[in-house]
Order: structure tokens, then sequence, then C-alpha cells
């Protein structure tokens, strides 16, 4: 079973093929600057070819034109003929609160896809896009759409409720979505996996630090909590967004300098966080460096990062009863030993105890106390291609339950 | 003797309509409102015909129905049949089909937009069965 995913941004579109029945990974690659006349297309058909070149690029559906081509390549290529891939997992941004789950896109729910625009106007528009110019290029697949969102969907009103007019809520569907819940999920699962006990009888913490960040708290099984809010603008300090704040500090500035909304939403998401605080440096890796020459704002930044991080792990175990792991994954989770264990720091109360040599090797546990704490790359497109087996494993099993009836 | 003509929609007002239509023009017909009825069909009545949505249980059901057809055509179980694909793609992701009839892509005779006129297809399949 030849499973594509397909992560479509606004200018670019990230791909992987995966052979399912061992998730061996086929090919792989990139299309960047979509729309413009210096696009690039990097592909890599593992074990056989590279691809790296520029060229013009109109829109998605030329982009996954040259992705077709690629991997169906006569000489090059590792499928022969579009139809051998038996379905399209498609990473969506957004599912607001109609997709509790992945789906097969029908014409239902290529609607709600469109309806779905409002919550995430910069994202949600392109994967659409996605799924249009893959239908075009390979007719005969499934196409899945999984959602950053739909993990999530298990919290309770008390959990994605805000405590502003309710008929927001009812009317504008202004409420608590999260994102990355195919991290959280993936990350969450393979550690239960890792520690050998039942994901559904687990109290899981996860920590997708990138330079979009979250955290989620997992419990048995299921997502109860999570840092990101309406708009991924919550919560954690990410590379460029603020995330939590008093939401009256807008308001304020917009009045005295006589900003717009338009101009706001570029500060709050694009010349905060990381970058507001350094004045330009979004990259954490090398505030990181500036950090250890012991430069004070690069300091102050790492502790603050670290701190938001702790406060959140005392908050979800707190809603959760308890803890039994704390997970760190993506770039910052992954590779900064200083801000894990910053964030660990003085946790000992949860059972929560940091071996500094293990954390130093980067090895996937690196705790010493009864709560695990681990460090599990994410692998997102896997999650994807899973999430879409599943869904062509539960249809075959229907199928197979009619046929017996 | 009636010629055969297998619907394949999940629309039950058209599929009716369509019936109605064609039979008073002397066809045959049998239904069928997604793939899998479609494909079991198929095989057992052997139409002449066949009328296929693309948009079904997903968006690609009408092309893998089609796409099976024709795989079991090359395998030489069946003679080649006349596919009319009647499409609702153009108007939900603004994609225009028409320009893939007969590629590899999309291996059926005709393809007509819908909402069709009920006329237009028997016309069509007129065409197509000459």
């Amino acid at each position: 079973m030849k499973i594509l995913v397909l992560n479509c941004g606004s200018s670019s579109l990230k791909f992987r093929l995966f052979e399912m029945d061992d998730e061996k990974l086929l090919a792989k690659g990139i299309v960047e600057e979509i729309g413009h006349t210096n696009g690039r297309f990097k592909c890599d058909i593992l074990g056989r070819h590279k691809i790296d070149k520029n060229s013009s690029i109109a829109n998605h559906k030329d982009a996954i034109e040259l992705v077709q081509r690629s991997l169906c390549d006569k000489v090059t290529g590792c499928i022969k003929e579009v139809d051998e891939i038996d379905a399209i997992g498609h990473r969506v941004v957004h599912g607001g609160e109609a997709f509790t789950s992945s789906v097969f896109i029908n014409e239902a729910v290529m609607k709600k896809l469109h309806e779905c625009v409002r919550f995430a106007p910069l994202h949600n528009p392109s994967n659409i896009e996605g799924i249009k110019a893959s239908l075009w290029q390979f007719p005969f697949a499934r196409q899945a759409a999984v959602f950053d969102t739909a993990f999530h969907q298990t919290m309770e009103q008390e959990a994605f409720i805000y405590a502003l007019p309710y008929s927001w809520y009812k009317e504008k569907g202004i409420r608590k979505y999260g994102f990355h819940g195919t991290s959280h999920r993936y990350v969450a699962e393979e550690a239960a996996r890792i520690l050998g006990k039942p994901f559904d009888k687990l109290k899981i913490i996860t920590c997708h630090l990138g330079s979009g960040a979250s955290m989620a708290a997992v419990k048995n099984g299921k997502s109860i909590d999570t840092s990101m809010g309406f708009t991924p603008l919550e919560g954690m300090i990410m590379g460029t967004r603020c995330g939590d704040i008093d939401p009256a500090i807008p308001l304020y500035v917009m009045e005295a300098d006589g900003l717009s909304a338009s101009q706001m939403d570029t500060i709050l998401n694009k010349k905060s966080g990381v970058f507001g605080l350094t004045e330009g440096i979004s990259d954490m890796r090398i505030v990181e460096d500036y950090m250890l020459e012991g430069k004070e704002r690069y300091v102050l930044v790492i502790k603050m990062v670290a701190r938001r991080v702790k406060k959140y792990i005392g908050a979800y175990a707190a809603v959760m009863g308890g803890v039994d792991a704390v997970v760190f994954t993506a770039g910052v989770g992954e590779h900064s030993l200083i801000v894990r264990q910053l964030a660990c720091e003085g946790l000992e109360f949860l059972g929560i105890s940091l071996d500094n040599a293990l954390n130093d090797k980067n090895e996937v546990v690196i705790s010493s106390g009864k709560t695990a704490v681990m460090v599990i790359p994410t692998n997102e497109e896997l999650a994807i291609a899973r999430e879409t087996k599943t869904l062509l494993t539960m249809e075959s099993n229907t199928g197979d339950r009619n046929k017996n009836e | 003797m009636s010629k055969r003509v297998l619907l394949v929609d999940d629309d039950k007002a058209l599929v009716e309509t369509l019936i109605e239509t064609l039979e008073s023009h002397g066809f045959k017909c049998e239904f069928a409102s997604d793939v899998k009825q479609g494909l079991e069909a198929y095989n057992i009545i052997k139409p002449d015909v066949i009328v296929t949505d693309d948009v079904m249980e997903d968006i690609s059901a009408g092309f893998r129905f089609v796409k099976q057809i024709r795989t079991i055509e090359k395998q030489g179980k069946n003679n080649r049949t006349s596919i009319l694909m009647l499409s609702a793609l153009k108007n939900m992701t603004g994609l225009d089909f028409k320009e893939r009839v007969g590629t590899e892509y999309l291996p059926v005779d005709e393809l007509l937009e819908k909402p069709v006129n009920p006329e237009k297809v028997v016309s069509t399949i007129n065409h197509l069965l000459k």
C-alpha cells in the first residue's frame, strides 16, 4: 500500500511517499516559491535519484505535476503508474468543530473545508488547492484530510471555551481549537510504545517546541488541554509569536500608536516572541550560542522560553492529576539541552528529575525520576500516512463486514 | 433487443429521472449508488453503456470505478464498454476534467457536466452506441 503525504503551504509543497506495508520512505521533497518565477524543486527518490532544479512554478497544480512526473519517471522514478498510489493524505491545518478525526474527502467534506477557511485564512486555502491539484494528477487515489486540530477535539468545554461573551462561541466559533495535533498524538503514542505501557492508561505532557510551539495534556490517549488556541498565537513563546500575553496590551498600543488590526496582527505573529525579544533573531540555536557567551538579553530569552514550558508542565500535571511522561519534540525540543534542563528544573515534586548526562547525550529517556522525560523526534508525515492507512483499513473492514451480511 | 445502461450515481433523484427518460427511449436500466455496487452490477449485467457520476462516496470514486472497469477489460474478461461520466467536479473544484477525457487519467468516452439535461444524456448514449 503506497501513500503519498502532502503538506501544502501558500508558496510551498512538501511531500513524502511511503510504502506502508513496512512504513518505508520511498521519496521525499519540496517545491518552494510556488507562484514565483524563482521556484525550486527538490526531490529525493531514495537510493535512486536526486533532483534539485529551479523553474517557474505557477501554482499548486504545476507543483504536483512536477512531483508526479518525478515519482513516475520511467528511468529514475519509484512507481510505474499513477494508480499505484492508493491514497493521498493531506495535512489540513484547521478542521474547526466539524472534524474530530481524519476523513476521506467527499462533496460534503469539501464544503466544510471551505467553511473552515475563515479560521485559517492563510493555511486552509493552500490545503484545498493541494487537494484539487492532487485529484487532477492522481485521480485514482483516495484523498484523505488529516487535521492539525482534530486530536484536540476531545477537550471538554471548560478547557476550550474562553471567558468572553458566550455568543462569540455560538455565533462565531471562537474557542480554543489547538494545533500540531498530529505531532502531539504521534509522539505521545511513541512514548507509550517506548515505555511499554498502554497509551490509554497514561498521563503524558507533550512539548512540541519548534519555531511554532505548543504543548498538550494527553490523558488516557486523549488530548484534554493544549496551549495554542483559536489561532496558533496563544501559549508558548515562539520564534516570532508572542504566546500568552495580557490581551489589553495590543489594544493599548493600537490606540497609543494608531496601529490597525492588520498591523498589530503582524507584530504579534511575526515580530514578537524570540524575534521581538532579541530584536531580530528567531533562530533559537543562535540565541543559545549568544547565551553561552553570557550575553544578558539572550540568557533572559532562554529563561523566559523555558519558564513558559515549565508553567505549562505544572498546569497540565494539575489538570491531569499527575504525569507519567513529559515528551520533548520538534527543533528546540529535540535539540536544546538547556531549554529542557531549565524547563524541568525544580519539578522533582512531580517526579521529574532530569539526568544531565542523558540529557547531554540527547538520549530517548533523559530522566532518572518516576516520571519519564523523553526526547522523541516528531514525524508528522508518517503520522499522516498512518492515519490515511487506518481510514483505508477501516473501509476495507467495513466492506468485508457488508459482504458477510 | 434493448440496450442495457448501468447508471452509477448517489443522487437518487437524478437516477430516477434518468431511468424514466432512458426507459422511455427503449433502454433497459440498472443502477448502483457507489463503486462497490457499480462493479457488482457491471459484472452481472454486462452493460452496453455505463453512465457514472465522478463524486460519490468520495471525490475520486468515479475515477476509480472507470479505472477498474478498464482494468477488467484489459485482462480480457469483458468487451470494451462505452462510459459516459456525469461530472460535478468543475463546479466543486474549478477543474475541467473534460480536458482529460480519453487520456490515461480519465479513460471514459464522454463527459457531461452536471446539472445534466436527461435528453442530452440520451443523445450522447445514442452517439456512443453508433
